[in-house]
Formats: C-alpha cells, sequence, structure tokens
C-alpha cells in the first residue's frame, strides 16, 4: 500500500489531498501541519479583519474532510527535515515519518528584516494567529502601521479601515503595487485608499522601532521622520518555507519542480508557494505565489503522486483585489522593457477606470484593468494562448 | 453538466435571454406578459445572470458553462464556489462570497459579475477616536458579491433557452453525461458551444481596446 506523506495544510496540501484520494482509496495518507487549524484560507484573513467574514467561513472544508479522506493527520507539529536515503520525515518531536510519496507544500513565511522581526508588536500576517492579533489591537484602537505596498499590504489595510481602524501604510517603492501595477494604475489605487481613509506614504522605509515602557511606541523612517504607532505589520513578501529539504536542494528562492510537481529528490514533490515553476509570459523559474497556482499544482502533484502521470499547463502571474470599493486585475507581463521594441501599449481611460493592454509581437502578453474589470478572464485566455505559442524566453 | 448549450454565432442579440432571465430570478415571470423592449430589461429590472454583447466579430454570450473542472472553483478563496454534482451545476453560496473578483479574473467566459450598487458600511465594533473621518460620515465601501447563472435550479429548465428564438441558448446541452464530459476535459476536448473548443477554454476572438488589435484567432 502506498504511502502519501504532506507537509503542509493550505491550499496545495488539501488539493493534493483531495486528488490522491480520489485515485486511491486505500493508500495511506499522512498530512503534517505546522498548525494546530483544520485547513483553512489564507488569503482571507484580511476579511476576517475586516469583519466580513467569520470565524467560521475561514475554514474552506467541514469538520470531518480529514476523516472523509481517510488522512492520518498530525497537526500541531513541524517538519524539521528529511532523510531522502531513508526516505522519512523528521518531526520536531524526533519522530520519524516513512514515506514513498512525499509532498512540500509547506508555503512560504512573512519576510521581516532583521531586528524587527525580534519586536513583540511587530508581526507579519500569514496565520489565523497573526491575523487575532491584528483584529484584537485594532479593536483596541491601537494605531496600526503596515510596511509593503503590495497586495497583502493593501488588503490588510482596506481591512484595517474596514474595521474602523485608521491604518498608515509606509511604502519603500515610488508607488504602491509596484510588482503588478504600471505608476498610473498605482496612483487611482493610491487615491482611492487616501480617499477612504487610509494614509499612503510611499518612497520611505521602515528603519527601526522606537519603543517605551508599554510597548511599541511609533517606528522611525528612513527620511528621518517618525510615526507614531503601537503595532507594525510587515507585509513584504514571503520566503519560502523550503526548511525541510534545505540540506538537499539549492533552495535560493524556491524549490524548483518540473511540469511534473518534482524536485529531483526521488519520490519528493513540491507544490505551493513553496515551488518554483515556469512563468509563461517570461519562461522564468520563479515562485509565482497565488491560490489558483496553489490549487492547480497541488492537484498536479497529488496526479503524479498517485501514479497518473500529468503535466502542469505553467504559471501566469495575475492578481485581483478590491480597494475600498475600486476593482483592480493585473495579469502577465506588466512591465515593458526600456528596449521593447516588439513591444506595445494600447491605453483606455474613463471616469475611474483605466485599461492597459500589452502586446508583445502582436500579441497579448498583459493587462492592467483598474475601476472595469469584468472582461479580465477572456483576456486571461488570451494571454493563455499568446504565451503558449510564444518560445520561452 | 447542466443540459444547456450556447452557441454565438446564432445569436443576434435580440436580449430576451436576459429579461426571462432577470424576471424569473427575481421579478415577475415570463408568462406574466412582460415583453423585452428594445432588446433590453428596463433600467430597473433587476440584473440578469447573463449577459449579450454585440460586437464587431459578432454576439458575445457571457454565461456560465457549468464547467466540469471550473477555474472558478479552483481560484475561490472564499470555498463559495463549488460543483454540485447532484445538480450537475456549478453554484455559488452568496453567504461566503466576499466579492474578491478572482472568479472575474479566471473565467473564460466573462460569466462572473459583481454588481455594486451604493453599498457603503460604517465599520462597526471600533472606538469612535480609532474612527475616521475623511468621508464626512466614516463609511467605507462594502464589497459586492459574485452572480452568475445557477442553471434555473428552482425553475425547473433553463429560461434564457426557452425564449430564445434562434436556437444561439438550447437546452437539453450535447447529449454528453457527466462522467462523459469528465473524460473528454481530461482529454484536452470539451463540449459547448455547439461544437468543441479546447478545455483551456478561451474566447474564439481577440479582443479590442483602443485602436491596438492583436488578432489571436485559432491556432494550433
Amino acid at each position: 500500500m502506498a504511502k502519501f506523506v504532506i507537509i503542509g495544510a493550505s491550499a496545495a496540501g488539501t488539493a493534493a489531498i483531495r486528488e490522491i484520494r480520489a485515485l486511491d482509496r486505500e493508500g495511506d495518507i499522512t498530512l503534517i501541519s505546522e498548525e494546530n487549524h483544520r485547513p483553512y484560507s489564507k488569503v482571507l484573513l484580511t476579511q476576517y479583519i475586516a469583519g466580513r467574514v467569520p470565524f467560521q467561513n475561514l475554514f474552506l472544508d467541514d469538520e470531518d474532510f480529514f476523516s472523509r479522506m481517510k488522512v492520518n493527520a498530525v497537526m500541531g507539529t513541524k517538519a524539521v527535515r528529511i532523510d531522502p536515503d531513508r526516505r522519512t520525515v523528521e518531526l520536531e518531536n524526533g519522530r520519524l515519518v516513512p514515506y514513498e510519496r512525499l509532498l512540500l507544500a509547506t508555503g512560504g513565511a512573512p519576510s521581516i528584516s532583521g531586528d524587527l522581526g525580534q519586536d513583540p508588536d511587530v508581526t507579519g500576517l500569514r496565520t489565523i494567529s497573526d491575523a487575532e492579533a491584528i483584529k484584537r489591537r485594532a479593536l483596541e484602537g491601537a494605531a496600526i502601521a503596515i510596511s509593503g505596498g503590495g497586495l497583502v499590504g493593501i488588503k490588510l489595510a482596506c481591512g484595517l479601515r474596514e474595521a474602523g481602524a485608521t491604518p498608515e501604510l509606509i511604502v519603500s517603492s515610488p508607488h504602491i503595487l509596484s510588482q503588478v501595477a504600471d505608476d498610473e494604475a498605482a496612483i487611482l489605487a493610491e487615491r482611492q485608499l487616501e480617499m477612504y481613509g487610509v494614509r499612503v506614504r510611499t518612497g520611505v522605509d521602515v528603519k527601526g522601532v522606537l519603543r517605551g515602557p508599554g510597548g511599541l511606541e511609533g517606528i522611525s523612517l528612513s527620511d528621518g521622520g517618525t510615526l507614531p504607532c503601537r503595532m507594525l505589520a510587515v507585509c513584504k513578501g514571503v520566503k519560502p518555507n523550503s526548511g525541510p529539504v534545505s540540506n538537499h536542494l539549492p533552495a535560493w528562492r524556491g524549490v524548483r519542480v518540473d511540469a511534473r510537481m518534482r524536485t529531483g529528490l526521488p519520490g519528493v514533490f513540491a507544490a505551493g508557494d513553496v515551488a518554483e515553476t515556469q512563468d509563461l509570459t517570461s519562461g522564468e523559474f520563479r515562485v509565482l505565489a497565488i491560490w489558483p497556482h496553489a490549487v492547480a499544482q497541488g492537484r498536479i502533484a497529488g496526479r503524479n503522486m498517485a501514479g497518473r502521470p500529468e503535466n502542469y499547463a505553467g504559471s501566469l502571474p495575475r492578481n485581483a483585489l478590491e480597494i475600498l470599493g475600486l476593482p483592480f486585475i493585473s495579469m502577465g507581463a506588466i512591465h515593458v522593457p526600456a528596449k521593447g521594441g516588439d513591444w506595445d501599449v494600447a491605453i483606455e481611460r474613463g471616469p475611474g477606470t483605466y485599461r492597459k493592454l500589452i502586446y508583445r509581437r502582436g500579441r497579448l502578453v498583459g493587462a492592467v484593468l483598474v475601476g472595469s474589470v469584468l472582461e479580465a478572464g477572456r483576456l486571461q485566455a488570451e494571454i493563455r494562448r499568446s504565451a503558449h505559442f510564444s518560445p520561452a524566453v | 453538466m447542466l443540459a444547456l448549450s450556447v452557441d454565438e454565432s446564432k445569436c443576434n442579440g435580440c436580449g430576451r435571454c436576459q429579461v426571462a432571465c432577470a424576471m424569473g430570478h427575481r421579478g415577475p415571470s415570463p408568462e406574466s406578459g412582460l415583453a423585452p423592449q428594445n432588446g433590453s430589461a428596463p433600467e430597473n429590472w433587476p440584473a440578469p445572470l447573463l449577459h449579450i454583447a454585440i460586437e464587431p466579430g459578432g454576439a458575445r454570450i457571457s454565461i456560465c458553462r457549468h464547467c466540469e473542472q471550473p477555474p472558478c472553483v479552483d481560484a475561490c478563496v472564499a470555498g463559495a464556489i463549488r460543483v454540485d454534482r447532484e445538480r450537475d451545476a456549478v453554484l455559488l453560496d452568496e453567504t461566503r462570497c466576499v466579492g474578491c473578483w478572482s472568479c472575474v479574473m479566471e473565467c473564460p467566459f466573462g460569466a462572473p459579475r459583481i454588481y455594486r450598487g451604493p453599498q457603503f458600511r460604517r465599520p462597526a465594533g471600533a472606538t469612535s477616536a480609532a474612527r475616521h473621518n475623511a468621508t464626512g460620515d466614516g463609511e467605507v465601501p462594502e464589497n459586492g458579491t459574485m452572480s452568475k447563472c445557477d442553471g434555473c435550479q428552482s425553475l425547473g429548465e433553463p429560461l434564457c433557452a426557452r425564449v430564445c428564438p434562434t436556437g444561439a441558448l438550447r437546452a437539453g446541452g450535447d447529449g454528453h453525461s457527466l462522467a462523459s464530459r469528465r473524460r473528454r476535459w481530461r482529454s484536452g476536448r470539451v463540449a459547448f458551444a455547439g461544437g468543441e473548443a479546447e478545455s483551456d477554454p478561451g474566447s474564439e476572438r481577440a479582443s479590442r481596446v483602443g485602436g491596438a488589435v492583436a488578432e489571436a484567432g485559432r491556432h494550433g
């Protein structure tokens, strides 16, 4: 009887479990999760902070998911390392879990630089307990600053605003959303945030914390200024949790996988935010940590682990979010290179809307949509077709 | 899946389907004698769950195809969309939807919509000191929830197909069972729209914005 071990209980891990169980009714599935909660949606945490999603709705599966899937769940326990020769996973309590097929679906952890990470009033936003801490402080009326103008930082700012707080967003780039939007789209988003009470400070970074007897009193900024606050949420990206395999695989950014989600270690697969997959728009291998990728990769990993070979279609960077009433979607290649002779853009502006389509050699390769986003799905299909017929560069 | 087939090439844009859909789901029944006016519902009528647009390349029907392995379900971060095997349909749980636009970003048929009315909300639970007054009254906009075709679950048959005069929307589907659809999907072909298409189900035409055009067409 096959022995499957899954490390990580989020989108990729649970998608793999479903797929394996659908194909192998008898196989032995063990799930190892560092957290003590049954699977929940990390993406909903800002909505939970906002007060729009009740706690029980964070969980996407019913309570008997594990028993229905006949999963042996080892919860609240961290997997420390694997031994690829003996094919075992070592847990933090010293226990060894044998595997025939192993899925690394460990996700990522907030990237918090140096000293900041040591401060008890500085947090990332990745887990239920992070969200609980932020929400508690917000409801107490504590001033909260957010470092990072990416998706998570903005969603947290919106969530806190909806909860009645007045967060400040500290962004080191000249504009928010610098990874996924052009300046014009970002400025629209910044205006929307400001209009509804989120202060945005761009071009400035958090330098350090100012502590007093009662805890955090503020933060110092790179422009020499200070900002009073009682809590700092750092949302500056995540680093892949490649710890269990780091002795065996080069995991600078993430764990690189092939189209069947194989890592190169025998019987070891990876999926989700820990995995480096091929970006359809550039051909590069990258961690493209978005929910639909995690689900698709988890499913593909599960199929291949269960002995049904199937290839992953590749990753397409894309993000959707709502900025206090303003929808925003960006997909594919957003930034036109300086010497982009064969690149072309088409821009359409309307009241409260901005649409930019990016073409390369006459084919759609990217889109930024603000305010008017309903055609996004059709555009994504078109971008995928373009990518399919472009050689990887 | 759902017994409904879509053929955009037959659509003349009359809009009866939208009126029937809107009435059937939220308004008076189509038997009440109300007729579509100028091909569209009056402004104050409820929104339909499918949408017709006449574009230079022909009609475009944005309606849920109730896919076998729906990209919207994979993308839903709230567990709000599910494939209902008993009803043979992709269904939405509005109580879970948070209006995050992920499904809108994924659906190659442009089926999911999020409507935004004057939805504003005063944040609850915060101390008054923390309340901001940027909008005068401290209110912030609230997300809508997604809406899309539900296959007329409570109405017995898809009303849009019943009123469609051209056969662009037809009840009865393509005659393929759920299991056969699944096999065809896995093998890369899936039936809908009166024919077959790739199961990376894209639109048939290039979209146009401004003057720049990508004539993607069909390849491969």
